[in-house]
């Protein structure tokens, strides 16, 4: 097998109307004025982990900065080989969809989510190609988590805590609406200062009350973050003909404890689990199901919950701050490799919502709270 | 003495920790499945790789390298491991992610790999599992390794409360139930674990679960209930040969016991298509023991950890020393296992006539299994070779405890024999010979009662007891008993050897004839 980069580095790709509209002026539907396309942001995948949209920073006439999502026909066509049509008018639908979520989340205040401050589409001619570019402006962060993987860069535990309270309020404020995220992650965890953070891209959302372009697709979200229940063949119950609300809850709910060991280790849970799977229970090679091979991959979520402990303080006796422990505590929940234990115990035994997240809401608060008297005691 | 109570084997599942059960046994039987979409295509990992070569970070390595282990394509993404591994800025947890993509994953090689065992190292490793459990208490093959380590040191009591809790944490995982039915049969409770197979509801499609139901009916004297499911699943071809390897072979025994030959050759061809080393092992011994033409390829032999098929195939070549070796390796493999302990025993005291290496099989068995009388008995055989006489005795007195409440076993009336040899006392070591030929007699064994003959022979040879005229003599009646042919080639084998060391030593020259020592000569 050739690495990339030896002889297989990608040919070049005709530049799409999205991806030239630096300098350009856009106009919205929500905000009267214009937004102009000040420079285009680091490339990044979207759900699927393929390139379907192209990010820029935008101003608009009274000041106001924000990220602009645009994507266009020509690059939603370059992306997609089979049945171009019926998978642009999919795409077409993902980026309704994505608006009307967008307007549900403003309308009920969801605080933690990222909003949209404006969108749009508009018909472009470069270069002699005439396209319809639709566009999202969201509010703009300073960054996301991904530095976590760096131990200079890296935030403390203080800080964890906070910013899993943040993000467990935003998944909560999502399932209260009866949407799900679906692809929850360090990239889509906006930092907008050291006190807030907000989830973005609701591109990969389904709701139990909306119909979207999602609701029959197993997995909606970038597969490297995915639950594993989710690598396999796995036959979800159904719900008016979606996929039932509770499955995507509990992949939120794995979502949550993937990104608080992502935060805590700076390394993302789903590929470490892969590292302990024998070959045999590789999702590539398995031919059983979900329930057979659950053992191996608990095995395999122990082994990397392991990790854990070699990132946080200790005491003096070895054992793990009560913070800490309680955080694993509240990892080893949310992650349960099998989904119908996942969540707060007590939510299980008391056989109320058990994807409920008010309880792990609450431990982050304490947790974040207890950190800071700590820090400053000391 | 050289008991070997294997005399009859069936497919009984092995049990070793996770990382060493083979491949075969871990996967699905499921010949064809609906292709999981992960979503993840080359693609995306082509766009992250571009993207890392564009900006060189740890981040994006980091995402590089992730994609790349999800994808089953680590080769991929070495450039961006090996980034991380040179970065000291990168967090633990990412560098072991590096890691495995440059260094590959762990492939457990039976043949490679020689375990450590000692108390301590399985102590060590007991109290590393039971950390991890506090963590992890619903993970069952944890509990199930745990039961295992404490099998290994014969803690039988904390492994079956172990085992308990692996089932509880898991009561469908065919893993755990064959680990279960192994330990039962350890535990000589074939019932309780044949009881829970059938509960299992996968005993209906699972071959590795029916193999073992069978393997498990047999010894608890049961009708099985798996027969005829498995005779349609290895007549209906839909599942993959290696699969049904082991499931083929119980039914083979099973057909074989019953008389019906043909059938047996069937099922036991069929089960060395694509054999696992336990269907293997089976094939030798039913060939052995059961005489039925198997006709088995060498070839099979380098089958992963086929330890004990290697042994028998030694022993059919009268190779004892590489057949040591074999048992071994077994023992090894499987540490509580009586039958590696016993075989390897068998073939260093008796065969290979190596009473240090015969004594070491004994010691290591006797950890798993401290109260096994065959295990003390071989014990005592290879002290009193070794000459050392009182701590034979200290066995010995073991063995006459086990007599005081149990029927007489001729094989320890033999070696009681042979230890009252050893403290000269002769009188008493006829008494416990002719006992033990009796006995052999009473039970029908036509075996054991040669054995005992051939190791009473030769204790009076050594003791100077007999002169040549005398010592040829009953040579050739027991030559004449082993012509007719009721016995079993080890026992030819072990007569053999002693009749060999027996020739070597100097005779008295008075004559001392045989017939003043009775039972010692096999009538007509």
């Amino acid at each position: 097998m050739i690495p990339f980069g030896c002889a297989m580095s990608s040919p070049p790709r005709p530049v799409s109307n999205c991806e030239a509209l630096v300098g350009k002026a856009l106009s919205g539907e929500l905000k009267k004025g214009s937004w102009r396309i000040i420079e285009r942001l680091e490339r990044s995948q979207d759900g699927s982990g393929g390139n379907f949209s192209v990010g820029y920073l935008a101003i608009h006439e009274d000041g106001t900065r924000s990220f602009c999502k645009a994507t266009d026909i020509g690059l939603l066509t370059r992306c997609l080989i089979a049945d171009p049509l019926t998978k642009m008018r999919q795409a077409l639908n993902e980026q309704y969809f994505e608006r009307e979520i967008l307007t549900i989340c403003r309308g009920n205040n969801l605080d933690r989510i990222v909003h949209a401050l404006d969108y749009g589409q508009m018909e472009l001619v470069e270069n002699g190609v005439r396209d319809i570019v639709f566009y999202i402006m969201f509010e703009l962060a300073s960054g996301d988590v991904r530095q976590q993987v760096n131990r200079q860069k890296r935030l403390g535990l203080s800080w964890t805590f906070l910013a899993l309270h943040n993000l467990a309020i935003a998944i909560q404020q999502l399932h209260r609406q009866r949407i799900a995220h679906n692809d929850v992650k360090p990239s889509n965890f906006l930092v907008f200062d050291e006190h807030l953070q907000k989830l973005a891209d609701l591109g990969r959302a389904t709701s139990e009350t909306t119909n979207g372009p999602w609701d029959t697709v197993n997995y909606t979200g970038d597969h490297n973050y995915a639950a594993p229940e989710f690598w396999y063949r796995n036959n979800f119950p159904m719900q008016s003909g979606k996929i039932a609300f509770s499955v995507r809850q509990a992949s939120d709910l794995y979502h949550l404890g993937s990104m608080a060991f992502f935060l805590v280790t700076g390394q993302r849970l789903t590929p470490l689990m892969h590292t302990f799977i024998r070959p045999e229970h590789n999702s590539h090679n398995w031919r059983g199901n979900y329930q057979e091979v659950l053992p191996f991959i608990r095995d395999s979520f122990g082994a990397s919950m392991a990790f854990f402990d070699t990132n946080i303080p200790h005491r003096p006796d070895g054992s793990l701050i009560p913070e800490a422990n309680d955080l694993k505590t509240a990892i080893c929940q949310l992650c349960d490799p099998d989904p119908r234990l996942r969540g707060h115990p007590s939510n299980i035994q008391q056989s109320v919502d058990q994807y409920g997240l008010d309880r792990f809401v609450s431990q982050f608060d304490r947790g974040a709270k207890a950190m800071n008297v700590h820090y400053l005691a000391t | 003495m050289d008991a070997r109570i294997a005399r009859d084997r069936t497919v009984f599942p092995r049990w070793r920790s996770l990382w060493r059960i083979s491949s075969s046994e871990l996967q699905s039987y499921k010949k064809n499945a609906a292709h999981v979409d992960l979503g993840l295509t080359e693609e995306s990992l082509r766009f992250l790789y571009d993207r890392w070569r564009e900006r060189p970070t740890l981040e994006n390595a980091a995402e590089v390298v992730d994609c790349a282990v999800r994808l089953d394509r680590p080769l991929l993404a070495v450039g961006p491991a090996k980034s991380i591994l040179d970065n000291q800025d990168a967090m633990p947890a990412i560098r072991a992610v590096a890691d495995f993509v440059v260094r590959g994953p762990i492939n457990s090689d039976l043949d490679q790999e020689i375990p450590i065992t000692s108390r301590e190292i399985t102590a060590f490793k007991i109290r590393g599992v039971k950390r991890r459990l506090e963590n992890e208490p619903r993970n069952g093959l944890l509990w199930m390794e745990k039961a295992r380590l404490h099998t290994e040191i014969g803690d039988v009591r904390s492994a079956e409360t172990a085992i308990r809790r692996a089932l509880g944490c898991s009561p469908e995982s065919r893993t755990i139930l064959r680990a279960f039915a192994r330990f039962m049969v350890h535990l000589d409770r074939p019932e309780e674990g044949h009881d829970r197979l059938v509960q299992s509801s996968i005993v209906r499609h699972d071959p590795w679960i029916q193999a073992a139901e069978i393997a498990l009916a047999d010894v608890a004297k049961r009708d099985p209930v798996s027969l005829k499911r498995g005779a349609n699943a290895l007549a209906s071809k839909e599942i993959n040969p290696q699969q049904l390897s082991e499931l083929a072979s119980a039914i083979a025994t099973l057909e074989a016991k019953s008389g019906k030959d043909k059938r047996a050759r069937e099922y036991f061809r069929q089960s060395l298509q694509q054999p696992t080393e336990n269907s293997l092992s089976q094939a030798y011994w039913a060939r052995e023991a059961l005489s039925i033409e198997i006709p088995i390829k060498t070839s099979m032999l380098a089958i992963d950890g086929a330890f004990e098929a290697r042994s028998r195939y030694c022993l059919e070549r009268k190779q004892w020393d590489k057949a040591t070796l074999s048992c071994e390796r077994w023992l090894d493999d499987e540490p509580f296992s009586i039958r590696a302990a016993t075989e390897g025993s068998h073939v260093a005291l008796s065969l290979l006539w190596n009473a240090s290496s015969g004594l070491r099989f004994c010691n290591m068995g006797l950890v798993a299994n401290p109260d096994n009388i065959t295990l003390l008995n071989n014990k005592a055989v290879a002290l009193v070779r070794l000459k050392r006489i009182a701590e034979a005795e200290d066995v010995a007195k073991k063995l006459r405890q086990h007599l005081s409440h149990s029927e007489p076993d001729p094989t320890v009336l033999a070696t009681l024999g042979l230890c009252a040899f050893a403290r000269r006392d002769f009188e008493q070591g006829r008494a416990y010979y002719s006992k033990s030929v009796l006995r052999a007699q009473d039970i029908g064994s036509v075996d054991i009662e040669f054995r005992a003959r051939a190791h009473w022979l030769y204790e009076e040879v050594t003791a100077g007891n007999l002169d040549q005229k005398s010592f040829m003599k009953v040579v050739a009646a027991i030559d004449g008993a082993a012509a007719k042919g009721d016995i079993r080639t080890p026992s030819l084998d072990t007569w053999e050897a002693l009749k060999v060391r027996a020739g070597l030593h100097k005779f008295m020259d008075a004559e001392n004839t045989a017939a003043e020592i009775p039972l010692l000569v096999p009538t007509e």
